[in-house]
């Protein structure tokens, strides 16, 4: 227990913060003579400084005879003040005496006291080899200083009296004087191992900008006494540490991470609509978890190998009788249609009572009551528990919670069906989905559902869904046009993916870990990547797209077919009609005929796109530019009078092109202040809005024949996806800047910032100019919102405008 | 859901196409097959596992997801399976003894006429007759297949029932005769056989079916004889499946039929076997019935989503093995092949129209429906929410414990007799902890404190979740007989007993709950009555009582029951009945 509690104070639950703050120097309650003392000391230190200006720890250290790790202390506090002294750090070296060369600095180099040993006499070699401790130094050293000589077997004295400089030069080491021995002599000791070097950390102590020999008192605590006595006024505080942690008084509450969950599923159905079932009921009857949903009975999951039968009690203690004919009938015989399983229908079966296998069961019991009740369109959900009796592994337990929808209306389809689940995983953050034929004994159509995978990179099974059969739902009393979808999930799997759990047992059950429920982040869901899913600008990837015009295209085939069938019946040709819709898209203008076009636009939002089109326009063929004012406007600036710029444009007789610009103002609705564009001022066909304008200039554009390679929108140099693309800027640029709310404009800009960071290329659709910039910047321009644009917009617009064509732009 | 091996070379030799892996898993997907796995098989070499819906009988051989397949892809289109007349009428026939009818009533025949069987056809047609076994057959209860060399034995053939010690025989493989009863103890100990025995075992009579000369083919459903053994050299196979559900034995019968069919010289027929039963009735097999399944065009329509007219229905549904002619603008009569007994109702059809028209294709464009329905809570699931909330609050930590329990958790380590309790008892448990459904809360949190012993005191941990008891009211269980209980419980476990404190918590609980606190026991408020219980410290437990009705209790855990559950510091705790409380108070109104 006690090692336990230890543990978990490393962990970080307690304790801890005990340790944090380093007591300060003179607030905390002074202890007996050691704190009195430290504050000696950094007086002492403070007093030393304001004589010398400048001091070094172990200097100070060895002056006043202290320790030089309690100086250190006194250092560290008086830094911890603020500026009072500035402190360096270093590291200088010095010599120290071995444990040998303290021995001799004590007593006595080795042939100092070999000499002191022999007397006048002298005495025999051996009795020193066998008495005298290191004899053999003793003796080399003793004769090297000519102290001693040897006489036959003896050893006499040469002179009376000797000086011990080993002793001497130790001495002084010790005392920490090693710079008064020579560098010889301290490295031939070295040798020996009398003395060593070191390295000491010792700090280097000047007056800082604060400095004051008297130390003022910090506080570490903000106290009610201060408040009441207003003390706090003059109190010095001991700054705050910012950069430890905080401290927990007392451990708070928490909520269970699937629990957590569940609660976020449950929001999840409650905001699309659906109704809590009560799904209170764990034992139920087979009936109810089998029978009513058209489960035979020698379905293998009715074995007692998968489902939890209940001894007692045993069997249930009814059932709606007439509803369970229907059903004993519908199992054996048929009906609705159906053919029925045609095997005996047991009702003992029915009558077992178990541990539910599927909140399905109380989905039965809803759509049984509903039928009852009188039918009305109903949406259910339930997040319990369930059980079955399967082999217990990682991921499988006897008992989990299953998520379960239930969807029922009239003439519900399999589309309907995707959509909600569709939705459903969106919100959860499951942006893609796709669907895999399977069975379930109660659905059909049966689809599980599968979630591509970012981290496996590949569609993984994350539910079950279906529609379910007629056998179930009519036997109920539900009306022949009422279809009911279910779906479900589990709500652990999702759990153990979210907390990168890989046994469900650490995730639920009575042997979970606290630290699993204290110590994971509050249970969030991904519900907003919805909205901001696919590529940049929730662009819809090229794929989805290319999707879709597929399925558009094949709409329009099937159209066209039609009108075929219908016309060759009714005896009509179709063909000059069909020719006449082509030309009018893909000819360009032809040689020698002037094609006429005329735009009206709103002097309050001038078609700045125009411009540029119109010099693109004129680099392919000779075109004639005019200006003309309708009665409705009453004043009109010079500059747009000026609209196409002097000098522009060729003369009518001589031009292909004529596009003559026509100011009017006719409302301040949206609508009527989109610009419309007539071909031909007769015909009928009108392009309304700068987009499509744009649109059809561009294709006229590169309809023609000329040789420039200039191509803005669908030309050759743009290939399918990048014109899709530009089609997707130009009606986004439509709905949500031009006709769009002010807050709705200012979303579409973030994104577009959004999204002109994350790619590399420099204009919208990739590393040239289309029409998307040039109605972006139009719009921008006229709406008066290009000062205000984020950095990355106006940055683009920047770059735009240096473009050739965009060189009268504004 | 069965799972079928299949060699990969011979599959896609089968399908006349080549793929990689990812290839065949997506072609899979959107027919509605699985790969579970993919084994490089030392013997059989790379093999696909494939899963296999329940209901599709038609695909657990490689022969059948091949053709089933290429169908799909419109390789093919799926053959006409005939029942062609028997070569010798007097000879293909089984009669059948009215003593059957006490073990195993019915019986079903046909015979495969100059089969070519390889190894490989072999091995698939004995591992089909395993595969039906399993799933279908229910393990040979319902039915058992038995196929014989037709050479080696004479027609007209006797199903009968017999005493177990009158029936003797050399079993497959075997080179001795056993008695049967003999035959069956030993079969006690097979690994393979042993889980069939019972289903005949302690039965009067077995079931038998011998030859004219007396020659045993079999003792269904455990063994056939060794007489009438099949070989790689066999031409001629006699079919017999016994049952004790007609229709599945028809199925059975019918599969095998339309899977092995093939490799005959004339291909895709059987030879009519007649039944006679007792009582007169005389029936041929196999049936290979072609259903006529009416389908209205609209009806695929609407629960698809789509907007196809019949012929192009019809030639999507060719795809998935079914023919269908139009019938009328709205109608498509569609042919229900013998290998689609899966087809029940015109809904099995719309469901194949939609896996041909392509999931993928409907997700393109699938569509919220218009069901426009208000969310609302279930009142019990948000009172559990509010007190959760609470709970957490106030500084305890919530657990999600289990719902299964077992005896001694609930009984004697809280020192409470069971057999006064309204207990809900599992019958099929496989180990221990699942003997019961919990009655409280408390013994799961004990469990978990005794988990988390490494955490600093106090701990203090909460649930709110349901308990179950057994209840004869049919309106309050369902008509179950047992019903859920939102119970809630709190514990603080400390060094020192503190039962204070939870009774701390259960004031804050009826302040949220607008119950107030009352002293003398009068019918508006609550209260602590004390009362010994036997999992608590005498004299340190009580009754809470909420408007006159007692809703729950509070105490000091006993020494001894703290000590089952491995614990060694003192443990208050209160547990109530929070259903109760709500019904009781007018919490939320």
């Amino acid at each position: 227990m006690k090692k336990n509690q230890q543990q978990m104070k490393k962990k970080g639950y307690v304790g801890k913060h005990a340790m944090r703050r380093r007591l300060p120097v003179t607030a905390s309650p002074p202890l007996p003579g050691h704190n009195n003392n430290m504050t000696d000391l950094s007086q002492q230190l403070l007093l030393a400084l304001a004589q010398d200006g400048c001091l070094a720890s172990h200097q100070f250290a060895t002056k006043i005879g202290q320790d030089h790790q309690r100086i250190v202390g006194t250092i560290k506090s008086l830094e911890s003040l603020g500026n009072v002294v500035d402190v360096k750090q270093t590291t200088v070296k010095s010599w120290e005496c071995t444990e040998e060369g303290t021995c001799l600095a004590n007593d006595g180099s080795h042939e100092a006291r070999l000499f002191s040993s022999l007397g006048k006499e002298g005495r025999l070699l051996a009795d020193i080899k066998a008495n005298i401790p290191n004899s053999n130094i003793a003796l080399g050293a003793a004769m090297k200083n000519k102290w001693v000589k040897k006489e036959g077997e003896k050893v006499v004295p040469i002179v009376s009296s000797i000086t011990d400089e080993v002793q001497l030069h130790l001495q002084a080491v010790a005392r920490g004087e090693a710079h008064a021995v020579p560098d010889k002599v301290k490295a031939d000791y070295k040798k020996r191992k009398l003395i060593k070097e070191i390295e000491k950390t010792v700090f280097e102590v000047r007056k800082g900008s604060e400095f004051t020999t008297s130390v003022v008192k910090q506080e570490a605590e903000f106290t009610k006494d201060m408040i009441e006595s207003g003390q706090w006024k003059n109190a010095n505080f001991k700054p705050y540490n910012f950069k430890s942690k905080g401290r927990v008084e007392l451990r708070s509450g928490h909520l269970h991470p699937l629990m957590q969950l569940r609660s976020e599923f449950r929001r999840i159905f409650l905001e699309m609509g659906f109704t809590e079932m009560p799904t209170n009921s764990y034992v139920e009857s087979a009936f109810w978890n089998f029978d009513a949903l058209f489960q035979p009975q020698q379905h293998p999951a009715r074995d007692a190998q998968d489902t939890f039968y209940v001894s007692d009690p045993a069997t249930c203690l009814e059932v709606p009788e007439d509803y369970l004919e229907r059903v004993r009938k519908t199992h054996s015989e048929g009906g609705y249609g159906s053919i029925g399983y045609q095997c005996k229908w047991n009702r003992a079966e029915a009558d077992k009572n178990l541990l539910r296998t599927h909140t399905t069961a109380v989905s039965a019991r809803m759509l049984y009551k509903l039928a009852q009740d009188g039918f009305k369109p109903a949406k259910y959900f339930s997040i319990d528990r369930v059980y079955r009796n399967e082999t217990l592994d990682a991921t499988h337990l006897a008992e989990f919670y299953q998520v379960e929808g239930v969807v029922a209306d009239h003439n519900f389809s399999i589309k309907n069906l995707m959509g909600v689940i569709g939705s459903f995983f969106k919100k959860i953050g499951m942006t893609s989905v796709r669907f895999k034929p399977t069975y379930n004994p109660y659905t059909e159509p049966s689809m599980e559902i599968y979630s591509y995978h970012k981290g496996l990179k590949k569609w993984v099974e994350v539910g079950n869904s279906g529609l379910f059969r007629p056998e179930m739902l009519r036997p109920m009393g539900l009306p022949e046009s009422v279809k009911v979808c279910g779906y479900g999930l589990s709500l652990e799997r999702p759990a153990m993916i979210m907390y990168g759990i890989n046994s469900i047992r650490e995730l639920v059950g009575p042997r979970v870990k606290m630290e699993l429920i204290l110590d994971n982040p509050v249970c969030t869901i991904d519900k907003f990547s919805g909205e901001t899913a696919g590529d940049r600008y929730g662009v819809p990837s090229v794929n989805a797209l290319s999707k879709r015009q597929e399925l558009i295209l094949e709409k329009l085939s099937a159209l066209q077919a039609k009108v075929a069938s219908i016309a060759s019946k009714m005896g009509v040709t179709l063909e000059g009609s069909v020719h006449a819709v082509t030309t009018q898209l893909t000819g360009g203008p032809q040689l020698g005929s002037l094609h006429d076009v005329v735009v009206y636009a709103d002097p309050r939002r001038p078609p700045y796109s125009l411009r540029a089109l119109a010099i693109a326009l004129s680099a392919q063929f000779p075109i004639c530019l005019k200006v003309h004012c309708h009665s409705t406007v009453k004043e009109i600036s010079e500059k747009l009078q000026q609209f196409w710029g002097s000098g522009v444009g060729a003369d009518r007789s001589q031009s292909q092109v004529c596009i003559t610009l026509v100011w009017r103002q006719v409302g301040d609705s949206p609508a009527t202040l989109l610009p419309t564009l007539s071909v031909a001022p007769l015909a009928a066909t009108q392009v309304s809005g700068e987009h499509n304008i744009v649109r059809y200039l561009a294709r006229l554009m590169e309809a023609s024949n000329g040789t420039s390679s200039l191509h803005l929108y669908e030309g050759e140099s743009i290939n399918q996806a990048t014109s899709t693309l530009v089609d997707y800027f130009l009606d986004q640029c439509h709905t949500k800047l031009v006709l769009g709310s002010n807050k709705e404009r200012a979303a579409y800009l973030r994104d577009m910032d959004k999204g002109l960071g994350s790619g590399s290329q420099e204009f919208l659709a990739g590393a040239s100019l289309t029409v998307a910039d040039l109605l972006l910047l139009s719009c921008l321009l006229q709406l008066r919102l290009l000062e205000s644009a984020p950095p990355r917009v106006q940055q683009w617009s920047k770059l735009c405008l240096t473009h050739q064509l965009c060189k009268n732009f504004i | 859901m069965p799972t079928v091996s299949v060699n990969r070379e011979a599959l896609f030799k089968a399908i006349g196409q080549e793929y990689n892996d990812e290839e065949f898993d997506e072609l899979c997907f959107k027919f509605g097959l699985e790969i579970d796995d993919i084994v490089d098989d030392p013997d059989k070499g790379m093999t696909y596992k494939i899963e296999i819906g329940a209901n599709r009988y038609d695909l657990l051989c490689i022969e059948g997801i091949a053709r089933t397949l290429r169908v799909f892809l419109g390789l093919e289109t799926l053959p006409k399976f005939q029942v062609l007349p028997a070569k010798d009428p007097s000879q293909y026939k089984l009669i059948v003894k009215p003593a059957v009818a006490q073990v195993r009533p019915y019986i079903v025949g046909a015979v495969l006429r100059n089969i070519k069987f390889t190894q490989a056809i072999y091995d698939s047609f004995i591992d089909l007759q395993d595969k039906l076994h399993h799933n279908i057959a229910r393990k040979r209860t319902l039915v058992a297949i038995g196929t014989h060399d037709l050479d080696t034995i004479t027609g007209p053939f006797i199903y009968d029932a017999q005493p177990p010690k009158e029936i003797s025989f050399v079993p497959l493989n075997q080179t001795e005769v056993f008695r049967s009863d003999v035959l069956l103890e030993k079969y006690t100990q097979d690994l393979h056989l042993r889980e069939f025995v019972p289903i005949i075992k302690d039965k009067p009579v077995y079931p038998v079916i011998l030859d004219q000369k007396g020659v045993v083919l079999s003792l269904p459903p455990i063994i056939n004889g060794n007489h009438s053994k099949i070989t790689l050299n066999t031409r001629n196979v006699f079919i017999e499946c016994t049952a004790t559900d007609r229709h599945k034995a028809q199925i059975v019968l019918d599969t095998l039929i339309c899977m092995f069919s093939g490799y005959c010289d004339k291909p895709f027929t059987a030879e009519a076997v007649l039944v006679e039963y007792p009582d007169g009735e005389k029936i041929q097999y196999p049936t290979l019935q072609y259903r006529q399944q009416e389908t209205s065009v609209a009806y695929c329509n609407v629960l698809t989503g789509v907007e196809e007219n019949a012929e192009d229905m019809a030639k999507l549904l060719q795809s998935m093995s079914l023919s269908a002619k139009p019938t009328g603008p709205d109608t498509l009569m569609v042919e229900i092949p013998p290998t689609r007994y899966d087809v029940l109702h015109a809904c099995d059809v719309a469901e194949d129209f939609a896996i041909a028209y392509g999931y993928d294709r409907l997700r393109e464009d699938m569509q919220l429906p218009s069901t426009s329905t208000i969310g609302q809570e279930f009142e019990l699931n948000y009172l559990s929410d509010k007190m959760r909330l609470l709970l957490s609050q106030n500084n305890y930590i919530e657990v999600a414990t289990f719902s299964l329990c077992s005896k001694s958790d609930m009984g004697e380590k809280m020192k409470i007799n069971l057999d006064k309790e309204p207990l809900v008892k599992i019958g099929n448990p496989k180990t221990m902890d699942f003997e019961a459904l919990r009655i409280s809360l408390l013994p799961g949190i004990l469990k978990t404190v005794a988990a988390n012993k490494h955490v600093s005191l106090p701990l203090r941990m909460f649930e709110v979740a349901d308990v179950v008891v057994k209840d004869s009211c049919p309106v309050a269980t369902r008509g179950t007989g047992a019903r859920n209980k939102r119970h809630l419980c709190a514990i603080n476990y400390n060094v020192k007993a503190g039962m204070e404190v939870v009774q701390g918590l259960l004031d804050n609980i009826m302040v949220a709950l607008k119950v107030p606190f009352t002293e003398d026991g009068s019918s508006k408020g609550y209260y602590l009555e004390g009362k010994d219980y036997p999992s608590f410290f005498p004299g340190f437990s009580a009754t809470v009582v909420v408007n006159g009705s007692p809703v729950g209790c509070l105490g000091l855990i006993h020494p001894e029951v703290v000590t089952s559950f491995n614990l060694n510091n003192p443990a208050s705790v209160l547990e109530i009945d929070l259903q109760k409380v709500m019904e009781i108070t007018d919490f939320g109104h």
